[in-house]
């Protein structure tokens, strides 16, 4: 009867710890034995509990690595994120076509380099003559105004010579528009300062800023190319004349070009930026300028892997580039396919491990 | 005194009555008070601190302005900690206070911080506060659109800035004035600015610099008061006006003179309209748009809120210009619909449910009104200690309450009083007097309210442990606990009082105790069993106790999951792309995302927030966007039975094929409470604390490196602090000085012509616009040509005379004094710091890691000694060991204190109850064997283990100490009546079978609508109810057939000893 009894309370003790063992399994997110302080005397009961907790260990966590989707995605980008190459990327076809991704072969082609120029309309000054009074004297009369056009011969004013008494004329010796008129008739005219200056506008100058990184750059006989107004179509011309000496201010050099002006749209004074082309040449291999990625400083490509849909990051060393093509002096072969359009995405899907959003 | 209580009640009926009506009715106006919620507010006591500093990037905004306030913000009386970021054009400290701490209190004192320290910052930041409100404070989202026929008054269609600016000033004003708007943030479209844009050669051939611009607008565009003149008693007013009524006047502002001409602004720029360089954008279904967000002032009631938004926006919508409307994409109101349909449901099926097992089982329609009164009643008094205790109504809160559950008091006691009167009745053989009535319904009450008031406070003990729960955990599950408290305990008292009384009053007449042919079915069956069972005591104590040790291996190998997904029945989807992905990039790549998520048929409305918005309330960096998936009600669903778990899985499908992007899938109220509480989500952050980024960095990969190998490891992550393309223009500090040009008007030029510059504001009525100075659009387009922005070089010093050969210039008159920024300035492509994160007043870069099977207490200390070993930290830079398992450990640490103290509590008030160790036991044996119905019901339906289902246990133990309590002391009163052992035993076991099954009926069937629940709340309701159904019908079962089996195997050899 004894030994029934004491049966009777293990049992009832051992259900007692179970009871209790409910609660921190319930408390622990995760199944890590938790120590039970509740009294129990029972040895036997305490040590079934404790091998319980070690099997929940196992499976508990079994069953959440395997069913969390959450696991699933994190486990999935350490992979992609760490522990493989850098910049490896596979995408799906339906990823390539929504994300508009566009191969084509890198191939020889030629770049067209040019370098920017602030520059202003400049009168031609071969073709700009100032009318000065041979002899002093009274101005008597002015037959033309200012912006006159006038041709070679025409009578500009007449001037009685204090010297001789007589009066006499002062033609244009060429044909063009009268840009600066200082004189009025009766006014005392001397010798000193030009009365009037007579343009021919048929050509202008386009001084160009060269500054001092750049000089190396322009030379005489370099084609240049300039809109004189935002959406007006370009006008070329050939630089004729570089400076040999620098503005000490601006630490800049003169070059010029000669441009004709049929319709004087070209009026002196305005600015105008000018791009001046330079030696265009044919390279090995040329890429589409959005092609070109950059982490930090260093740039890359992508370039399609060896499975269907995969994408390597292939870092390249940029020569010269044009508007639309870079030359790649180091890395991409001649002939092998690249990622010209949205390359972005791919260094997106590649990165996008790394992304989070920290507060 | 407690029976004292029972027969004063019955006295005074009446009394009792009136004042139970009274308590509905405060009840009941308390219910209008109540505020209700979707979810509970798990947000702690912060404040966020912002600076917007435009241009400002992430290293300046950190040491210019972050470092200050937040060094500013220390020793605040109750600070818990600061953590803050410093991003590109702005900086985010957000302080965070010791739960309750007074949030105006908290502000007022960080508003004098502020003011103190406001002079330390650069003078064009702004600094303020966040809106006081929490992460539910979201609550209604609209997006402003034109249709595409519709013309402004010029004829011109409506862009974006148009749509923005009636917003800014036409619908944000109104909406700000509907009380418990704290907040309405704008995002998407740009903000208009009024644009001048001086052609850089043209100013300085005229000799003058952007600031001169800037000055001379602010001068001429301010009106003046100068006092007053008093004539003939008469009072006038002086007044000079110069502010600028039409954007055209600013052409005509004098910028100065150039050879004796005056120069205008005509002269040197182009004023126009524009858009601004904006941090955000919005966008919805495919398109751009306007987008804008009322935020609910902390503690007012979201349901009246967000229906006077509602309102209000409709009357707003009139008086916006033909063909711009305001679409409501997100309302609050909806989920708190489901929530109050959800509590509703409760109340109704439960008082159903009740009254028909009632009267099946009784047969007595009043009766059984008398016990589901009790529902509403307790319920009622329930809201008002809610109300009391300010706690919200929410799917957390109210959705544990079972109401079959807590009636089982009023049952017990309902079912006595029948019993006896109508036992009285027959051995009287007529009716009873009213003397007669009263006394029997007094004493049967009496009889029975010792283990049903027992029972109450043993649930209630049971609840105890939950309300020790700190944090998030706390701030979800307190709530919970102590509105079920607040339910059972007045239930209790209800039963004690309203009961009888109501039983005196109505129960009256011929009270006949009808045999329900169901209850003589289920007696014959029952004795059947128990004279089966009793006949084979030992087999049936050792099935039991097998069947115990089965369920608690079970129990082990359950999946747990520790807190709750609320279903909010929306989605959010948060987009992560690489840092430094540009806004538009970022936008375009969304748009995407929503064009795709359309396509699912569920799916209504997809928007998003990419960037940060006018009010950064989230300081969201452009490479990430917050999306709100707007979900169907399910009835428009082309399959209303599809689970919402398999709508995630098509979203994730549909997501996977974008590519480009992380994409984090959770629910809008979740996500926005993620980013304001912002702890470490993953189970161990090692945070490293220090000064030099690179050296942090260092430190972290080496850590992370170190921490990968320990076994257990997986995720292992560093914090992406860098990655952000950076272009660092450097002047050149020789070239600059022999060009005469200073660093700072280098820096200024380019800020002017990248940022713009501010030169005051344009008044139209209400409307203000800011005046920005920058360059014109095609300087500033790409990197070749920053490049040849054009410096302007500072004004001529008159030439020297007598010049020697090298001064020459070839340049004649009128070429302008220009260089391209090229010839000052070196520009680089590097890589900077994408954020600078800090906490208390130190930089810090997080290591995360997550833990896969192994625990996580050996982990931790394993991997504490192994960075302690092999990394080696700079003087001056230390560890912090945080994360997931903190909370875990003291969680854990402070249950096992609690839960046994909650156990010996519980078996001190059985054993006051029952007077004997033994007899205590005995019941305390029910518990077990009803948690294995519990666990088996949840191994079933494949439910994981969580806090809900442990609710669930919680309250299963209190209905088995209860059930077991009643029959237990039943067979003792019949014991000390003089009755042997086994016939005790029979006729107890026999009298209880209809109390016991009538409780557990109500209770399970109470829950048979919550366990097929797919309504709001149903994940919280799910488990509890699986949990309670399936142990109620153990714990019914095997209390009736084991429990007098054990008491008769413990009790055997005292009877023999008597004997």
């Amino acid at each position: 009867m004894n030994m029934k009894k004491r049966a009777l309370w293990q049992a009832l003790a051992t259900l007692l710890v179970f009871s209790c063992a409910g609660y921190p399994v319930l408390a622990a997110e995760r199944d890590e034995p938790v120590a039970l302080e509740s009294g129990s005397k029972e040895e036997q009961a305490q040590h079934l509990e404790d091998e319980d907790g070690q099997h929940a260990d196992e499976h508990g966590s079994e069953d959440h690595a395997e069913e969390g989707g959450h696991d699933e995605a994190e486990g999935h980008s350490e992979e992609g994120g760490h522990d493989e190459e850098e910049g490896h990327v596979v995408l799906s076809d339906a990823q390539i076509e929504k994300a508009d991704i566009e191969i084509v072969e890198a191939g020889p082609g030629t770049i067209n380099p040019s370098i920017t120029l602030f520059g202003v309309i400049r009168p031609d000054l071969d073709r700009l003559v100032h009318i000065v009074p041979r002899f002093p004297g009274i101005v008597t009369e002015v037959g033309r105004r200012l912006g006159s056009s006038v041709s070679k011969g025409d009578v500009l004013l007449s001037i009685e010579s204090n010297e001789s008494m007589r009066t006499y004329a002062l033609r244009s010796p060429i044909a063009g528009r009268i840009v600066q008129r200082s004189v009025a008739p009766g006014q005392f005219a001397d010798t000193d300062s030009p009365l009037m200056v007579v343009a021919d506008l048929s050509t202008v100058w386009l001084d160009l800023q060269v500054h001092r990184h750049d000089a190396s750059l322009v030379s005489e006989g370099q084609r240049v190319t300039f809109r004189p107004e935002a959406g007006a179509s370009p006008v070329e011309a050939v630089v004729d004349y570089v400076s040999p000496i620098a503005a000490q201010d601006t630490q800049s050099v003169l070059a010029r070009a000669t441009v004709p002006n049929p319709e004087g749209s070209l009026q002196p004074g305005l600015f105008v930026t000018a791009s001046v082309e330079q030696k265009s040449e044919t390279v090995q291999v040329v890429v589409a300028r959005d092609a070109i990625l950059y982490e930090g400083a260093d740039s890359f490509v992508y370039v399609p892997g060896d499975e269907e849909g995969s994408f390597e990051r292939l870092p390249v060393k940029i020569g010269r580039s044009d508007a639309g093509a870079v030359e790649i002096v180091e890395g991409l072969a001649p002939g092998s396919a690249y990622v010209s359009r949205n390359a972005f995405i791919l260094k997106a899907e590649a990165g996008k491990s790394a992304a989070s959003h920290a507060h | 005194m407690i029976a004292r209580i029972v027969s004063f009640c019955v006295e005074h009926r009446w009394l009792v009555l009136l004042s139970v009506a009274f308590v509905a009715a405060f009840g009941a106006y308390n219910f209008t008070r109540l505020p209700i919620d979707a979810v509970p507010d798990i947000t702690n006591v912060q404040v966020q601190v912002n600076t917007s500093a435009p241009g400002y990037s992430p290293v300046e905004v950190e040491q210019r302005i972050t470092f200050p306030l937040e060094t500013a913000m220390g020793g605040l009386p109750g600070l818990d900690y600061t953590r803050s970021i410093s991003r590109y054009g702005l900086s985010q400290i957000t302080v965070v206070f010791v739960d309750g701490t007074d949030i105006y209190r908290a502000r007022q004192l960080i508003g004098e911080r502020i003011q103190a320290v406001s002079g330390e910052l650069p003078p064009d930041v702004e600094t303020a506060m966040g809106p006081i409100s929490t992460g539910l404070g979201e609550i209604y989202m609209y997006s402003m659109e034109a249709n595409p026929a519709a013309r402004k008054q010029d004829g011109s269609a409506y862009t974006l800035s148009d749509i923005r600016a009636l917003h800014d000033w036409v619908v944000r004003p109104q909406l700000r004035m509907v009380s418990g708007v704290v907040e309405v943030n704008a995002i998407g479209g740009y903000e208009r600015q009024l644009h001048i844009v001086p052609d850089p050669y043209r100013l300085t051939t005229f000799n003058l610099s952007f600031q001169d611009v800037v000055e001379a607008l602010e001068a001429n565009n301010v009106n003046v008061g100068a006092g007053y003149i008093e004539r003939n008693g008469e009072q006038y007013l002086i007044r000079l006006p110069g502010q600028i009524a039409e954007a055209t006047e600013f052409s005509e502002v004098l910028l100065g003179t150039h050879n004796g001409r005056p120069i205008y602004v005509h002269d040197v720029a182009e004023v126009t309209f524009g858009k601004e360089l904006r941090t955000g954008a919005a966008t919805h279904n495919g398109k751009e748009t306007v987008l804008g967000t009322a935020v609910m002032l902390i503690g007012e009631n979201s349901r009246d809120v967000a229906v006077a938004i509602d309102e209000k926006l409709d009357q707003i919508e009139k008086s916006l210009p033909d063909g711009v409307r305001i679409e409501t994409l997100y309302d609050r109101t909806s989920l708190i619909q489901k929530t109050v349909a959800t509590v509703r449901t409760n109340l109704v099926e439960g008082a159903v449910l009740v009254i028909v097992v009632l009267f099946v089982l009784l047969r007595n329609i009043r009766a059984a009104l008398i016990t589901a009164a009790v529902i509403p009643l307790s319920m009622l008094i329930t809201v008002t200690g809610m109300v009391e205790y300010r706690i919200s109504a929410n799917l957390m809160s109210l959705g544990a309450i079972d109401f079959g559950l807590i009636v089982d008091g009023a049952v017990i006691i309902v079912e006595n009083c029948l019993r006896r009167l109508s036992e009285e009745r027959k051995r009287f053989g007529h009716a009873l007097s009213t003397k007669d009535r009263f006394a029997t319904v007094i004493e049967a009450t009496r009889e029975v309210m010792t283990p049903a008031m027992f029972g109450s406070f043993i649930i209630t003990v049971v609840y105890l442990p939950i309300l020790t729960l700190t944090g998030v955990e706390g701030k979800m599950f307190a709530p919970m606990a102590t509105t079920v408290v607040f339910a059972l305990l007045s239930a209790m008292v209800l039963a004690l009082t309203f009961v009888p009384a109501a039983i005196a009053i109505f129960v009256r007449g011929d009270v006949e105790e009808k045999e329900s042919p169901v209850m003589r079915w289920a007696q014959r069956g029952y004795e059947s069993a128990l004279a089966l069972a009793l006949g084979r005591q030992k087999t049936v104590a050792v099935a039991a106790g097998i069947l115990v040790l089965v369920a608690a291996f079970g129990a082990t190998r359950f999946g747990t999951e520790f807190i709750p997904r609320l279903d909010e029945g929306d989605v959010a989807v948060q987009a992560l792309r690489v840092p430094g992905t540009s806004l538009s990039q970022s936008v375009d790549m969304q748009m995407q995302v929503e064009k795709a998520l359309l396509e699912i048929p569920e799916v209504k409305d997809v928007f998003a927030r990419t960037g940060t918005a006018e009010v950064a309330t989230d300081a969201m960096p452009p490479n990430i966007s917050d999306a709100y998936v707007m979900i169907r009600p399910r009835d428009e669903w082309p399959d209303p039975s599809k689970s919402k778990a398999e709508l995630l899985r098509e979203l994730d499908e549909v997501l996977a094929t974008i590519p480009g992007a992380n994409y984090e899938v959770s629910q809008p109220i979740e996500l926005r409470f993620n980013e304001l509480i912002s702890g470490v989500r993953s189970d161990i952050g090692i945070k490293i604390f220090g000064d030099n980024m690179e050296t942090l960095l260092a430190s972290a990969n080496e850590v992370a490196a170190v921490v990968r190998r320990v076994e257990g490891a997986s995720g292992v992550q560093v914090e992406q602090v860098s990655g952000l393309p950076v272009l660092s223009i450097q002047v050149k500090r020789d070239a600059a000085a022999r060009l005469g040009l200073s660093i700072s008007e280098v820096q200024q030029v380019v800020q002017t012509a990248m940022g713009g510059a501010r030169a005051g504001t344009f008044y139209e009525g209400d409307w203000r616009t800011p005046i920005i100075v920058r360059l014109p659009e095609d300087l500033r387009q790409d990197i070749e040509r920053l490049r040849e922005l054009p410096i302007p070089l500072p004004p001529e010093h008159q030439p020297e005379q007598n010049l020697a050969p090298a001064s020459y210039s070839p340049f004649g008159e009128g070429m302008p004094r220009i260089v391209p920024l090229r010839e000052v300035a070196d520009i680089r492509l590097a890589p900077g710091p994408n954020q600078i994160s800090r906490e208390n007043g130190k930089r810090r870069i997080t290591v995360t890691a997550n833990i896969r099977e192994r625990d996580l207490g050996s982990f931790v200390e394993e991997a504490q000694a192994v960075v302690e070993e092999q990394v080696m930290l700079p003087p001056g830079y230390w560890f912090e060991w945080g994360g997931q398992f903190e909370q875990l450990v003291s969680a854990t640490k402070r249950l096992s204190i609690v839960v046994p103290a909650a156990l010996v509590l519980i078996f001190a008030l059985l054993f006051a109850s029952l007077g004997t160790a033994k007899d205590a036991l005995l019941v305390y044996s029910g518990v077990p064997l009803a948690l294995t119905g519990g666990i088996a019901a949840l191994a079933l339906r494949g439910l994981p283990l969580s806090i809900s289902a442990g609710v669930g246990f919680i309250a299963l133990s209190g209905v088995a100490v209860l059930n077991g309590l009643v029959i237990i002391s039943f067979i003792k009163n019949l014991r000390a009546r003089g009755l042997s052992l086994d016939e005790a035993i029979w006729t107890g076991a026999v009298t209880r079978l209809r109390p016991v099954l009538m409780t557990a009926l109500v209770a399970s069937l109470g829950f048979v609508p919550m366990a097929l629940a797919t309504s709001a709340g149903a994940e919280v309701q799910r488990p509890l109810a699986t949990v309670v159904i399936g142990g109620i019908l153990s714990s019914t079962i095997l209390t009736l057939i084991v429990l007098p089996v054990i008491y008769r195997l413990a009790h055997a050899a005292e009877e023999k000893r008597a004997e």
